[in-house]
């Protein structure tokens, strides 16, 4: 496999760190259900990261990166 | 440390399978679109029925003015059938949407029917013929029995299922559409898109230098920006995930904007009945200064009740006020979330450092990605209900189009408001919100102050003409 294919591979799209469950998002973020919802179109695929407590997109990047089954 | 972060897990655990990961793409991937197509089946059934000499009248049915409890019990007994039709309807619209997005039916169901139940009751007062002489407007109804039940009993997590407030008033705005004149639309839209624009900017930037000046993360002072400036927590939800943000400083946002806007469902119809603005003007000021969609709804909807029971002592027609809400917030804000979005990613990820080591790059495609997909329904359900009056004479309109087609659809809207009013009340836990703080809060009500006064400014000097012409 090429370098650029195993960047393209190691994102946060194959992270087992990324949580996108929506009904988990919705539990996570407190108030999100009162006047929004994670089930809108304005999160799109943005997800959490459970490493770095914050909003990712599945292109993202970083050193602290695991695939999902490994 | 706020409880956002402490109930966060010591360590990370294993994800989900990538298999089961779901896709968010595709027609049915999310509530915007299942709004949609809600919506106009709805009006597509209506205007078979319509077409064919029947209507959906019978099924859209709403209690009648009552003096007595004893005539108010006649009127649900008498159409108890039509109501369990009624709750079979709905049940079976959102049932399906809610299911195919993943979500518990056997949560739902039980939820939906103790929601149907408190909508009928909550409908039933607000038609009690004393109703307006003590305040009591269906928004109101429902939304102050559902945050005090919410912050006094632990409501069991079942429960939360059937209250989804964004996909009720998103399936209701569809249906708003079928009532608005597309002429009207394309009049009005390019005004409330100056006002907005206007007020938008304002506010965004108004946040973020003073959170800034604060000492706030760039990141953070962004997503209290957008919050206030566009569409409340949907933007915060957007933005925090275009800049890339700490999911607590989203919390914050979101917990801001609640308590903002839960303030304004009250402050901004008070004070538009003080200030004796038609009901056109006030809807305007409510679209530019609310901070979410259905607490601007709950407003202006309470505040066109107010005008249908003051005899006249508020200009304008009721219904105006809604009308002039959506269009100044559907069509003047939430629809450039997108770009809001994509611009601030170019700009976090390629002018404000990552400490936190993550690589990210701006992606065109969010613009799209995030649009609020059932402005597209509120568009189409109007000019599929212009195209069907182009046909008839303004008297038979009147006389046979608005009774058996418009009204049937406008009563159904009135319940997704109704279920969202009161999914609004019961979802807001002011406890479980995150710990504010004090700089965000200034930077947030800076937001707030600015955003009112030119608000007001535009809707009530600038552009009231504009806005009076909805039927002011």
């Amino acid at each position: 496999m090429s370098a650029v294919a195993d960047q393209r591979e190691a994102c946060c799209a194959h992270c087992r760190f990324r949580r996108e469950d929506r009904s988990e998002i919705e539990r996570r973020v407190p108030g999100m259900v009162s006047f929004g919802s994670a089930y809108g179109a304005s999160i799109a695929a943005s997800a959490l990261c459970e490493v770095h407590d914050a909003w990712v997109s599945p292109g993202d990047g970083c050193s602290r990166f695991r695939a999902v089954d490994a | 440390m706020s409880e956002v972060t402490r109930i966060l897990p010591a360590s990370a655990r294993p994800s989900e399978n990538a298999a089961v990961r779901q896709e968010r793409r595709g027609a049915f991937s999310n509530e915007d679109w299942w709004s949609v197509w809600i919506g106009l089946a709805v009006i597509v059934v209506a205007w078979a029925l319509f077409a064919n000499g029947s209507s959906l009248k019978w099924l859209a049915v709403a209690p009648a003015k009552w003096k007595t409890l004893a005539d108010a019990w006649q009127g649900i007994a008498t159409h108890a059938p039509n109501y369990l039709a009624l709750f079979a309807t709905f049940a079976l619209l959102f049932g399906t949407a809610l299911a195919l997005l993943g979500q518990s039916l056997s949560r739902f169901l039980p939820s939906f029917l103790i929601l149907f139940v408190a909508s009928l009751l909550i409908f039933t007062a607000s038609a009690w013929t004393e109703a307006a002489r003590y305040n009591l407007e269906a928004p109101l109804i429902a939304l102050v029995p559902g945050l005090l039940v919410s912050n006094t009993v632990a409501l069991p997590e079942w429960f939360q299922s059937g209250l989804r407030v964004e996909f009720y008033i998103k399936v209701g705005i569809v249906l708003l559409g079928a009532t608005l004149p597309l002429t009207l639309l394309v009049w009005a839209g390019p005004v409330a898109v100056g006002q907005a624009t206007i007020v938008s900017l304002a506010t965004f930037f108004v946040i973020f230098l003073t959170g800034k000046a604060l000492g706030l993360d760039k990141r953070f002072a962004a997503v209290l920006g957008v919050g206030g400036a566009v569409c409340g927590v949907s933007a915060s939800i957007a933005a925090g995930g275009a800049v890339r943000a700490k999911r607590e400083q989203t919390s914050v946002a979101i917990a801001l904007v609640v308590v903002w806007a839960i303030v304004m469902i009250f402050v901004l119809p008070f004070a538009s009945r003080a200030l004796g603005l038609s009901t056109a003007v006030a809807g305007a000021w409510i679209g530019t200064s609310e901070f979410a969609d259905a607490a601007g709804i709950a407003a202006a909807q309470a505040y066109g009740d107010v005008a249908r029971n003051a005899g006249g002592a508020i200009a304008g027609a009721p219904d105006a006020a809604v009308q002039a809400f959506t269009l100044m917030k559907v069509v003047g804000r939430d629809i450039w979330i997108g770009i809001w979005a994509f611009v601030l990613a170019w700009v976090a990820t390629t002018r404000w450092n990552s400490d936190d080591g993550v690589q990210a790059k701006a992606d065109a495609r969010e613009i799209w990605a995030r649009f609020p997909k059932f402005v597209i329904g509120f568009v189409l359900a109007s000019a599929l209900v212009t195209w069907i009056a182009s046909h008839y004479s303004l008297a038979d309109y009147r006389k046979v189009v608005t009774p058996d087609l418009v009204a049937p659809i406008s009563a159904l809207r009135t319940w997704a408001f109704t279920f969202c009013f009161l999914s609004i009340g019961l979802t807001t836990r002011l406890r479980s919100l995150a710990a504010i703080g004090w700089k965000p809060f200034v930077a947030f009500t800076a937001g707030v102050a600015v955003n009112i006064v030119i608000g007001y400014v535009l809707s009530v000097h600038v552009f009231a003409d504009y806005w009076n012409g909805l039927g002011g």
